[in-house]
């Protein structure tokens, strides 16, 4: 009686726990349309599936019934028979080409890669995406962004998980909605698998050979899928995210990145004149190798030897610097190891090298600058034909003429700066978004969504959503806990703060309907 | 011991030839596993025939075609698509001059693929191509490739190489678009050894 | 040079052995020295439960973490080891050596012969088993950790990539490959040397048939393992590139080799288990087997099939358009002679006297969840659904639905109807119907809702998930530890049943049919030394 009731309790916890509602039972209909097609194919199998196993079953449960010796039942004596042998072998065939000619036809559509509009070249690692636009000069990662907290529940059993938990990246992969895009897939190390259930679309990524596949989408909007071919330790945490834009939309995004291109380009550059302090290098260092490291290397240095050898003493680390650096920018041939020269920029690479020769006991003294690492390796993403030389100089003159632009913009507002003056909301959105593109959204992104982990996303984010004073003062002051974030005191005015702020509280979704006025940057800022 | 006896005796007037019986089977059975482990190492020779009968996995032709077109298929054009990928660990920078041309099938095409060693060291480099679709592959001749050869490079030097080639006007109707893709791998170790 | 030694002959050896002792050696040495196929038949069946119990402990873990979203218990790199060997230990270790146990208990019993015809070679094939999986599972305490590239292991993952198992990996792969080639080679010879007077190919009993052919396709396909798993140990070690683009090999040649063996392997797995069900439905239904002729045909084309299928497991690795139709074809072909089978077990009971005793439970059980797997397998032929099903959870609940519900009830169908003649003894009527619906409702628990995640979209082969997969993956988990503990009340009914209980006849199933029932029970440790005659 007590075990009953046991029972009956757990399985109500069950019920009441689970959000039967939400669950997924059958396949997903998907938003192309071959993916209808192959939903229309999968359930034209389970029907006949189901038919047949209604009729054998139930035959068998006829006889299990009525045919049973403790009623008495006396068993017959036939058996063989050629024209039931017959039957039983020519009525499934006939079925079976029933559904051969429907799979055959939307197969044939399947691998009809011919004619596309756009081209997307997927290449796949342990454990991340990497997408190029064929005939834009796009490229980029794309890394799970859930954090660490969240599935490590060894470590830290409270932390709320997020709603796309497992199934959300730093960067979605865009394509326009109504036009072919063709996907040309291949794999730097091991055997991986595109998947997008949404779009029928999976195929495997094999190194040194390229697969097509295509797909056709009719509605916008972000369709997630994983990688489907395990591919080592990480396997289950690399997803898959495609975010479908309306055409108009794809082709402003592809401005914005253009944009956002030349200015990465131009940071980097900048980044070869800067030298940083150690403390800057062990910071920015401490971050990178915790997002981009730490997964293989782990936290501590130890790794987890012998796939992943241990750092902490380790023969890279401690001798010639250029090897050093070489293998963290080209990667190890016959080894896990990847080259981060074009996912990390020049700078991070730098910090993470300091970091790796100067933590857990690694005392070499030794301090990396991004020039140190450009002259090791030739550059990155610089442009080959020019020397060094030259391209510090063009760099010093792109740095002037910004700091030109930067120094009007100030000037333009700074004599008419009046901290009294109360803006409209309009006025100060329309202003902030102009200060925010300039001077924001390198790191944070036109989207508001950042580049996690280093460069958090603003898109709710529990700064921006939340204390004004203390939001005016991370934009004024910078971060005391994450270096990548400056102090804009500096450069911006109070009247350009304010704007961006508000621009912030108000944009991507953020809508705190919060205004504020350069007065109340000037009552944080004295303070 | 009675039916110990019995045993004994059934069995030593049979043995023989079921001895000799079981002999013979289990020598052509020890045959067949032989041939099937051979088999097994046969299957990768057995395989590259296969793909370059179907074009399976998009290998193109390992060694310099003649070019044997009768005539340029000057109503038809095809989309030749170039991209690049460098392997883990060769610090190369290696990509095609040109992304994308347009041919006629028959046509001979020359295009130039840059590379460059960014470290100091020497390093032998070798593109491994990739056809896509894979059908595509056994109609795309390349007359001259660096591909057939490997590639050194000494520290820091830089190189243009060539690719010529013709796409067959056999080429099925269907594919108006064929891609070429060249990963640059780095061979240094194996050339020493 | 070895089939010299093999060869030599055994009976005579045996004989001489018998007339000092008279009886057989005690202890450890009967075990370690035995070449009476019912010894071996003992020890091979000890040997693939003790394999299933450790198999389905490293299962439990699995369950455990995937029991709830997040990492709890174990670290991804782990997890990928346990699923490679759970794989690999329940194929090599639980399902392939449970069969070669039936065939040496059974085999010799059903055709009249006296012993296996090369015994001692059967004794070595037992022998070197618990090496290959001590080295095996020794490799979860060394630095590398075990394999943890999958049961398939594909390369690169295993080659280059791989944590330094591979060579561990790759020699127990080696010896257990020698010895399933060793039993299959003992399996053949037997049956076409050693049949009773009177016993032509088409009166040996079903069972015979389907061991016969399986062996067959042991002896195809082992090899062809064996040198898929040297070409990667020397990719490994020794620089050749056969899988490894940079040297011109192509890793997807790997899947092709590995499947070539992989496809028959499966019929390896389930054509037995067709024989076995085979000889007990018509015993339990109090009437012949229908078509008798139309099964020795169906399992021989299922067993020729089985050889031009094997691309359907890598419909997405970008094969061409002819390609993926041919081998859709063949694959949905295979359903024919199948469903030739499940018809005959039906029409078998039809109009029968049936009786549902706990061997026949099982082969009902088996009939049904064998189909239920069987049409999970058609839905995966179809090459455009396959690539949504393509590594998902549906294929991981059909393969189980096929080696679990199929093989092992099957393992355990025949278990239970063999067990009274093995032993002498009948085992608990009750405690074994307990193990019986415990473990039906728990391995629908198990493995049913695995087809829902796997159409939702849940990869295999994942340490944790997405949010919506978090309410199956509870109730799955639950099945499986439930399905686990069940298993122990196997053990409990075979050790009760080893130890006393009611005696047996000689033939305790009235329909029961077969020489192996004009024996006593148990089955004396020499039988058929007088071949019996067979009309």
């Amino acid at each position: 009686m007590k075990r009953r009731n046991l029972s009956w309790l757990t399985l109500g916890v069950f019920l009441s726990s689970s959000a039967w509602a939400d669950m997924q039972l059958n396949l997903t209909k998907g938003v192309t349309e071959i993916s209808r097609e192959v939903y229309d194919l999968h359930m034209l199998v389970m029907y006949i599936c189901t038919v047949i196993g209604i009729v054998v079953f139930g035959a068998m449960f006829w006889s299990m019934v009525f045919h049973r010796k403790s009623k008495g039942a006396k068993p017959a004596t036939f058996h063989e028979s050629t024209k039931v042998e017959i039957l039983w072998t020519a009525i499934p065939i006939v079925i079976l080409i029933a559904m051969a000619i429907p799979a055959t036809k939307t197969l044939i559509e399947m691998e009809n890669n011919d004619n596309s509009d756009v081209t997307i070249q997927i290449t796949a690692s342990q454990w991340k995406w990497h997408y190029k636009y064929f005939d834009q000069d796009i490229e980029f990662y794309s890394v799970l962004s859930t954090p660490r907290e969240q599935y490590e529940n060894q470590l830290n059993d409270s932390s709320e998980k997020g709603e796309n938990y497992l199934l959300e990246v730093d960067r979605h992969l865009v394509i326009p909605a109504n036009k072919k895009v063709r996907f040309l897939i291949t794999s730097d190390d091991v055997i991986h698998a595109w998947w997008v259930p949404a779009f029928a679309v999976k195929q495997d990524a094999n190194p040194g050979f390229i697969n097509e596949a295509w797909t056709k989408v009719d509605k916008p909007g972000i369709y997630r899928g994983q990688c489907a071919e395990l591919c080592g330790k990480d396997h289950g945490f690399m997803p898959v995210v495609v975010e479908v834009k309306s055409e108009e939309d794809y082709a402003k995004w592809i401005d914005e990145q253009n944009a956002l291109n030349a200015q990465a380009a131009e940071a980097e550059k900048a980044s070869l004149n800067a030298s940083m302090s150690m403390d800057e290098l062990m910071t920015l260092g401490e971050t990178t190798y915790v997002a981009y490291c730490a997964a293989c290397h782990q936290v501590s240095g130890l790794g987890l030897p012998p796939a992943f050898p241990a750092l902490k003493g380790s023969p890279v680390a401690m001798g010639d610097v250029n090897e050093h650096i070489s293998i963290v920018f080209n990667g190890k041939a016959g080894t896990g190891m990847q080259g981060y020269g074009k996912q990390l920029s020049l700078k991070q690479i730098a910090a993470v090298v300091t970091y790796e020769r100067n933590a857990w006991g690694n005392s070499t003294g030794d301090m990396v600058q991004a020039s140190d690492v450009n002259a090791s390796t030739g550059g990155g993403n610089g442009d080959t034909g020019t020397s060094i030389e030259s391209e510090v100089e063009a760099v010093a003159d792109k740095v002037e003429q910004k700091t030109a632009e930067i120094v009007a913009v100030v000037e333009e507002s700074a004599p008419t700066e009046d901290l009294t003056k109360e803006y409209s909301k309009d006025e100060l959105m329309e202003m902030g978004e102009k200060v925010y593109l300039a001077s924001c959204s390198a790191c944070h992104q036109p989207t508001g969504a950042g580049l996690p982990p280093a460069f958090p996303s603003l898109k709710g984010s529990p700064i921006v959503m939340g204390d004004v004073t203390a939001h005016i003062d991370m934009v004024l002051n910078g971060s005391a806990k994450n270096p990548a974030m400056a102090s804009f005191s500096g450069q911006l005015t109070k009247t350009q703060i304010a704007a961006v702020v508000t621009y912030e509280r108000n944009a991507w979704g953020n809508n705190t309907g919060d205004v504020v006025q350069p007065a109340a940057v000037d009552a944080v800022s004295a303070k | 011991m009675n039916k110990g006896n019995n045993v004994q005796n059934n069995e030593t007037q049979e043995q023989p030839s079921n001895a000799q019986k079981n002999k013979k089977v289990l020598s052509k059975l020890v045959l067949i596993v032989f041939g099937m482990f051979g088999f097994g190492f046969a299957l990768v020779p057995l395989y590259d025939v296969f793909c370059d009968i179907t074009g399976l996995n998009g290998k193109t032709n390992e060694s310099a075609a003649s070019y044997s077109a009768r005539s340029v298929d000057e109503t038809r054009t095809v989309n030749v698509q170039f991209i690049s990928r460098t392997a883990q660990g060769i610090p190369w920078k290696f990509e095609p001059m040109e992304r994308e041309i347009t041919v006629h099938p028959g046509e001979t095409k020359f295009v130039k693929f840059y590379a460059k060693n960014e470290s100091t060291q020497d390093i032998v480099g070798q593109a491994v191509p990739s056809v896509s679709p894979g059908l595509a592959a056994a109609y795309f001749q390349k007359i001259e490739c660096f591909c057939f050869n490997q590639q050194p490079l000494k520290g820091k030097e830089e190189v243009e190489m060539g690719l010529q080639f013709y796409v067959d006007p056999e080429l099925p109707e269907d594919i108006s678009t064929l891609t070429l893709s060249y990963t640059l791998y780095d061979i240094t170790g194996k050339v020493d050894s | 040079m070895t089939t010299d030694t093999l060869t030599e002959q055994p009976s005579a050896d045996h004989d001489s052995h018998d007339d000092h002792h008279d009886h057989k050696p005690t202890g450890i040495k009967r075990w370690l020295y035995t070449t009476n196929h019912k010894d071996i038949g003992t020890l091979y069946l000890w040997f693939s439960f003790i394999m299933l119990l450790t198999g389905g402990a490293l299962a439990m873990v699995i369950r455990a973490e995937l029991f709830q979203p997040g990492l709890q218990i174990v670290e991804p790199d782990f997890f990928n080891q346990l699923t490679t060997v759970h794989g690999l230990i329940m194929v090599f270790g639980a399902i392939m050596p449970a069969f070669t146990g039936f065939a040496n208990w059974m085999l010799p019993m059903m055709i009249g012969a006296p012993d296996m015809a090369l015994p001692r070679m059967n004794n070595w094939s037992f022998w070197i088993l618990p090496f290959a999986f001590a080295i095996l599972l020794s490799s979860f305490f060394m630095e590398s950790g075990a394999p943890n590239f999958g049961w398939t292991f594909y390369a690169p993952l295993s080659t280059t990539y791989s944590n330094g198992s591979t060579a561990f990996f790759v020699f127990a792969v080696h010896i257990m490959g020698i010895s399933s080639i060793m039993g299959a080679i003992n399996i053949v010879v037997t049956i076409m040397n050693m049949r009773a007077p009177g016993m032509t190919y088409m009166k040996m009993p079903l069972f015979v048939w389907t061991f016969f052919i399986t062996a067959y396709l042991l002896i195809a396909v082992m090899p062809v393992l064996a040198g898929v798993v040297t070409m990667l140990l020397t990719d490994t070690y020794f620089g050749t590139s056969f899988f490894d683009a940079a040297g011109g090999g192509d890793p997807v040649m790997f899947q092709h080799i590995f499947w070539f063996f992989g496809h028959p392997e499966v019929y390896i797995m389930i054509l037995p288990a067709f024989g076995i069900v085979s000889t007990i439905i018509p015993a339990f239904a109090r009437k012949k087997l229908f078509g008798y002729a139309s099964m020795v045909y169906a399992t021989s084309s299922i067993a020729l099939l089985s050889f031009i299928v094997w691309a359907h497991h890598m419909f997405t690795t970008g094969m061409p358009l002819a390609g993926e139709l041919f081998f859709m074809y063949c694959t949905m072909l295979i359903a024919v002679p199948t469903g030739v089978k499940v018809f005959n077990w039906v029409a078998t009971m039809w109009r029968g006297s049936l009786s549902f005793e706990t061997p026949m439970l099982f082969s009902l059980a088996f009939v049904i969840l064998f189909t239920i797997g069987g049409f999970s397998g058609l839905m995966l032929a179809m090459t455009p659904v396959d690539f949504q099903y393509h590594d998902t959870y549906f294929v991981v609940a059909h393969f189980h639905y096929v080696l679990v519900t199929g093989s092992l009830f099957s393992i355990y169908a025949g278990a239970y109807y063999w067990l009274p003649k093995w032993t002498g003894n009948m085992y608990s009527d009750s405690l074994s119907k307990w193990h019986f619906w415990c473990s039906l409702i728990s391995v629908n628990l198990l493995f049913f809702p695995m087809h829902f995640l796997g159409l939702a979209g849940m990869p295999r082969r994942i340490p944790d998930y997405a949010l919506q997969f978090a309410d199956f993956n509870k109730w799955v988990s639950i099945g499986g530890f439930a399905f686990g503990l069940s298993q122990l009340i196997f053990l409990a009914v075979v050790i009760k049943c080893i130890k006393g209980g009611e005696k047996a006849e000689a033939k305790p199933w009235d329909g029961a049919e077969g020489l192996e029932w004009t024996v006593a029970s148990p089955a004396p440790y020499h039988t058929f030394s007088t071949p019996p005659k067979v009309d």
